[in-house]
């Protein structure tokens, strides 16, 4: 008799004595507090449908009235939530005013001067959701979940590329700052990028990067910053490997990267730098410089889309400084905040040195299409 | 193939029955935090949370975490360093009648690599690329998740440079699996088979998974932290459905909900075929902790 048999048997039988003598869980329901549940619906409806950040506000609701904390008279704000909020069962008012969003604690008087420096305000958020420096839109190494299709023009031939990342932001730890929405976080980045050609037999994995990162981000109103130290290593594809036998450069590194960024409406720029402390080919030059700009439109397209676009520029003194442009250009779905979900389709360019691995040294252009994942 | 493919259809609908009648109507006051808070009824695009919980103790279930796992095969010992980078994200779902009831339809993918940590390198063994696309279902405290994924794995170059001749250097396949859970205020039970579409190189194709998972009350560091664990089991009809286990335990940080963001501390122990990898057919045993991010 065949093993599966015997087992799947046992196991079938074992699965009817467990459904039929399991208790049915029934017993124990109860009610979520209505007051609760009523917070849960206006904060998902603060979030999501009129896009307040979390931190912005404060929500209380009790017997049945709702309390909107604000940190400044905002008639434009006050509207929109008296306007478009919507129905809900048992609520049974809504008040807004104005006071303390975040609550006050003494600072000690040591680091006062650096509270008051960088803006910060007492209390802390440990694990805190999103970031402080809103992710690149168009960096080709942003740690971020995607998958493109590119046709690249290379040194040797063209060819059709699957590119795919996965990566992301953990915040760790938040010092709040005395506004909503600032402050100063570090936390965890890591991403892996990988290439594979699709022209090849079986969609060979040409190259894979890996980085790993502690990004210190801060933001001051509309001023922001990110530094961080990160890691990079890079490795060829095993049927690239085997199939074409390339000379192999083992590049790895280690970095310190700064980039400050300030908004404007909807317009961003950004500038920094950063230098390979740690580097292998050793004889690999060490300073760069990175900076551009984005846009992201208000008036809401299909529902919560929005347009987004950006310009990303690397200049690298290992290629005398000639600039490595990347641009992306599409609609945004969803919040565009770290931290809150969103997918942006965009048509995406890129003109420079390879941002992949150990083909650094190639001038290479590409163009396609993207499909990314926010968290 | 007919008789497993009755007997796995008798067992699917055995368990959708019971699913329907123990859950009907019934809102699990312990799932309530287990959501997003949306009112029931309606759809959402890109919502936060899940319907069926990402099993913790999966060796094959997306996540971020850096691990250090000491491995044992074939009496020797290599200490190694693995890096995972994944998530399920969730694009749309359809709220049931409570707010934690619903059916979900998700994008999840990861990838997975494999460092040789032993006299000071750092060589890259191999590395596996997973897509899937999940779609789950939550009835009171029943839940099931069925998912169609590729995973596709690949030898290092450090690997190839010093084995000029390995046995394989890709392994790839297509797969569609199917998950019952059913939830207790900390507790999680779940069952379910998987049927390999296309296998590079061949392999039997049915395998069964059973797990228990253990999601703590009680609150730790001053209700920061909880206890968390997972047994995950899996036996493949390749390897005579010989059970490979997989135990994961720890401390959660973080947000009280289960999808909050949460940092998990856990230790990690492995016993049967790696199951994923260019080597899955290999035997191996491993110690090790791990830190996971959740999102």
């Amino acid at each position: 008799m065949p093993v599966f048999t015997l087992v799947s048997e046992r196991l079938l039988a074992l699965l009817v004595c467990v459904v039929l003598l399991w208790p049915a869980g029934a017993a124990v329901a109860a009610d979520p507090a209505q007051d609760a549940y009523l917070a849960g619906q206006i904060g998902y409806f603060l979030e999501r449908d009129l896009g307040w950040l979390r931190g912005s506000y404060r929500l209380e609701v009790k017997g049945g009235i709702a309390t909107v904390t604000l940190p400044e008279e905002d008639p434009e704000r006050r509207a929109t939530l008296e306007q478009r909020l919507p129905t809900l069962d048992h609520l049974k008012g809504l008040n807004v005013v104005i006071g303390t969003v975040v609550a006050a604690t003494a600072v000690d008087e040591a680091v006062a001067p650096v509270y008051s420096f960088l803006g910060l305000a007492p209390g802390s958020v440990p694990f805190p959701t999103g970031d402080l420096f809103l992710p690149l839109l168009a960096d080709p190494k942003q740690p971020q979940f995607f998958t493109s299709y590119r046709y690249y023009h290379t040194p040797i031939a063209g060819a059709h590329v699957a590119a795919v990342g996965y990566g992301e932001t953990f915040g760790f730890y938040r010092q709040p700052g005395q506004q909503p929405g600032d402050g100063l976080q570090i936390g965890i980045s890591g991403a892996l990028f990988a290439q594979f050609n699709l022209d090849a037999p079986s969609a060979d994995l040409i190259n894979a990067d890996y980085t790993i990162g502690i990004p210190v981000s801060w933001r001051n109103g509309s001023t922001s910053a990110r530094l961080r130290i990160y890691h990079q290593s890079s490795h060829l594809g095993d049927e690239f490997l085997l199939r074409t036998a390339p000379e192999r450069v083992n590049l790895s590194f280690e970095s310190v990267e700064l980039l400050v960024s300030e908004q404007r409406e909807v317009w961003r720029g950004y500038l920094g730098g950063e230098y390979l402390f740690h580097r292998e080919p050793g004889d690999l030059k060490a300073a760069g410089l990175h900076g551009g700009f984005e846009f992201r439109t208000t008036r809401p397209v299909w529902g919560s889309g929005r347009w987004v676009g950006g310009v990303d520029v690397k200049a690298w003194e290992e290629h005398d400084w000639s600039p490595d442009v990347s641009a992306k250009a599409g609609l945004e779905f969803g919040a565009f905040q770290p931290g809150q979900r969103r997918v942006r389709l965009m048509l995406e360019g890129y003109r420079g040195h390879a941002p992949h691995g150990q083909f650094y040294a190639d001038y290479i252009g590409y163009y396609g299409i993207g499909l990314y994942l926010g968290f | 193939m007919r008789t497993v493919l009755l007997k796995a259809a008798s067992a699917l609908v055995v368990w959708s029955v019971a699913l329907s009648v123990n859950a009907a109507a019934y809102c699990p006051p312990s799932l309530e935090d287990a959501l997003e808070d949306v009112p029931p009824g309606g759809t959402l695009l890109l919502p936060r949370g899940h319907v069926f919980q990402p099993l913790i103790a999966d060796p094959i279930e997306p996540h971020f975490f850096l691990s250090y796992r000491s491995y044992r095969n074939n009496g020797q010992t290599v200490n190694t360093g693995v890096i995972g980078a994944g998530e399920t994200f969730p694009l749309w779902r359809k709220v049931g009648a409570c707010s934690t009831d619903g059916m979900q339809l998700d994008v999840n993918g990861g990838g997975v690599a494999r460092f040789v940590l032993d006299d000071g390198r750092n060589d890259l063994i191999d590395g596996d690329f997973t897509v899937a696309l999940p779609l789950s279902w939550r009835l009171g405290t029943w839940s099931w998740r069925t998912r169609l994924y590729h995973n596709s794995s690949h030898l290092g170059e450090d690997y190839l440079y010093q084995n000029q001749t390995p046995p394989r250097s890709k392994a790839s396949y297509e797969s569609i699996d199917f998950i019952v859970g059913y939830d207790q205020p900390e507790w999680r039970l779940y069952f379910g088979p998987e049927v390999i579409l296309r296998h590079y190189p061949s392999f039997e194709p049915w395998g069964l998974h059973v797990g228990a998972e253990y999601y703590g009350d009680r609150t730790l560091f001053g209700g920061l932290g909880r206890w968390i664990g997972g047994l995950d089991v899996k036996s493949w009809g390749e390897y005579g459905y010989a059970p490979d286990y997989s135990l994961k335990a720890g401390v959660s940080l973080g947000g009280g909900r289960p999808q909050q963001q949460n940092l998990q501390v856990m230790l990690e122990l492995y016993a049967g075929h790696q199951n994923r990898g260019v080597f899955y057919d290999d035997k191996v045993q491993y110690i090790g902790a791990g830190v996971y991010f959740g999102f």
